[in-house]
């Protein structure tokens, strides 16, 4: 896809994100947490966190005493899901603004999941399975081993490895993840986990080992795609998350000959597949504002993994030691 | 029929396996047709706003009590709808959530009168999604 069309892409969504502003900031009131998370990943991605302090500050203000965040801003409960996902963008933001009471948010976040965690290391959460469940918070930790100081690392260190451990138990010989309650097509919790939990093991000292896991994983995702270049009949959500964990995982396995055309095929048919502002979740539906930020996360995403330096997309993901490459030049205050 | 019930669909726009989605009153609606029968019921799914009507339908087992005088048992199999967005199951015929027990969707009654299909007002219906992130 030509990068320049990618990059107008991005210019012309941003400024529709930008306009709905309203709807997903918690400056402007109670909102959904799940979508305040999406919006706050666009920001980072975009290189705006430095000039977007009060959205991370309006975050912590709605961490619960327990350390996590619920469904709803104004919800009491805290919810694993959605908690994980809180606390991924804390501490991704927080390597660019590193502000002291965004530390401690991160460390309370971090303690709730170790309170939370199962005994065969799974967490769970009422509204999703529990290996999709489980691969949140362990991508949060990904992230506090890639990126934390090592007191971080060390306190998250036992609890990592056993939910990733947990993962890895529950692939099938197919190499797909499965849940015969939530997901028994297994294509949304396969595109989560691999990307979310398992790959980051191959680029994290202290990981387990993973590469034949991560091998099958991408295998089974490429094996799923539709003739249309989609996943699960047109699902802009599924489609969306197979390709974000194509493009990671094939370049963290050095395999993206064998993927780039089916990257390709689904960059088209994503991008055909757009509404004239933002993204619904299923051809010729209404924009989804979700949905929109999940399409500008691929876009960004997909220009990181055409940049020369071929690690540049692992870094999107935070699950490279070292200063994130797109985020450099925004510093809060400048 | 009644006199609450709505003109929604001709029942050559829903064939046998296929699925519609409509707006009555201002709230959406997924219709089904199951080897000749009909079924309606509330359009989102209340977890995520996910779009019932591009859900597969699914033969599972139930959460219907044991009804006397009748051969049905605990459990026995039921039509359900799969969200598509991350599976969340409900009953067609009572719109009980099978995922999360205590959650559900509106069920409306259809109707075929000759060339019309009508929708009657919701039957017990449960507590709507929050639509987050939609627009319109």
């Amino acid at each position: 896809m030509d990068l320049d069309k990618v990059a107008g892409l991005i210019e012309s969504e941003h400024q529709f994100f930008t306009r709905v502003r309203p709807k997903w900031s918690l400056t402007q009131g109670p909102q959904d947490m799940e979508l305040v998370a999406h919006a706050l990943r666009v920001i980072l991605h975009m290189g705006r966190a430095g000039e977007s302090l009060p959205e991370y500050l309006a975050l912590i203000q709605t961490q619960h005493a327990d350390g996590g965040w619920g469904r709803e801003s104004q919800e009491k409960e805290s919810a694993a899901w959605v908690s994980a996902f809180c606390g991924l963008m804390l501490i991704r933001a927080n390597t660019v603004l590193k502000d002291a009471e965004i530390e401690k948010a991160i460390w309370k976040s971090i303690e709730y999941f170790l309170n939370q965690q199962k005994e065969n290391g799974r967490w769970v959460d009422s509204e999703w399975g529990d290996l999709d469940t489980t691969s949140h918070p362990v991508s949060f930790f990904n992230v506090v081993m890639a990126l934390g100081a090592p007191k971080m690392r060390d306190a998250v260190r036992p609890s990592w490895r056993k939910g990733l451990r947990f993962i890895l138990d529950g692939q099938s010989p197919d190499g797909g993840w499965y849940d015969p309650v939530f997901q028994p097509s297994g294509v949304e919790t396969t595109a989560h986990l691999v990307q979310d939990s398992v790959i980051a093991s191959l680029s994290i000292p202290d990981g387990l080992p993973v590469r034949p896991a991560c091998e099958k994983g991408l295998r089974w995702i490429l094996a799923h795609q539709d003739a249309d270049g989609s996943w699960d009949e047109k699902n802009e959500d599924h489609t969306m998350d197979c390709t974000r964990s194509t493009l990671l995982i094939s370049r963290m396995l050095g395999a993206e000959e064998k993927a780039r055309s089916a990257i390709e095929k689904a960059m088209e048919w994503i991008v055909a597949n757009k509404n004239p502002e933002g993204w619904p979740d299923f051809p010729g539906m209404e924009t989804n504002l979700e949905r929109t930020c999940d399409g500008l996360d691929v876009l960004l995403k997909y220009q990181a993994w055409r940049q020369p330096d071929p690690k540049e997309v692992i870094r999107r993901w935070g699950y490279l030691p070292g200063e994130p490459t797109f985020l450099r030049g925004m510093t809060a205050g400048v | 029929m009644t006199k609450q019930s709505r003109f929604v669909a001709k029942p050559e726009d829903l064939p046998p396996g296929q699925s519609l989605q409509v707006t009555v009153d201002g709230k959406e609606v997924a219709l089904f047709n199951v080897d000749g029968a009909y079924y309606a019921v509330g359009g989102r799914c209340p977890h995520r706003s996910g779009p019932l009507a591009k859900g597969r339908v699914e033969k599972v087992p139930g959460t219907a009590a044991a009804v006397p005088g009748t051969d049905v048992r605990p459990g026995a199999e039921v039509l359900a709808v799969r969200c598509p967005l991350h599976g969340w199951l409900f009953e067609l015929e009572t719109g009980k959530c099978l995922t999360r027990p205590g959650s559900g969707v509106a069920v409306y009654p259809v109707s075929c009168q000759g060339e019309a299909l009508f929708l009657g007002p919701p039957e017990g219906e449960a507590a709507g999604p929050t639509l987050a992130g939609q627009i319109q």
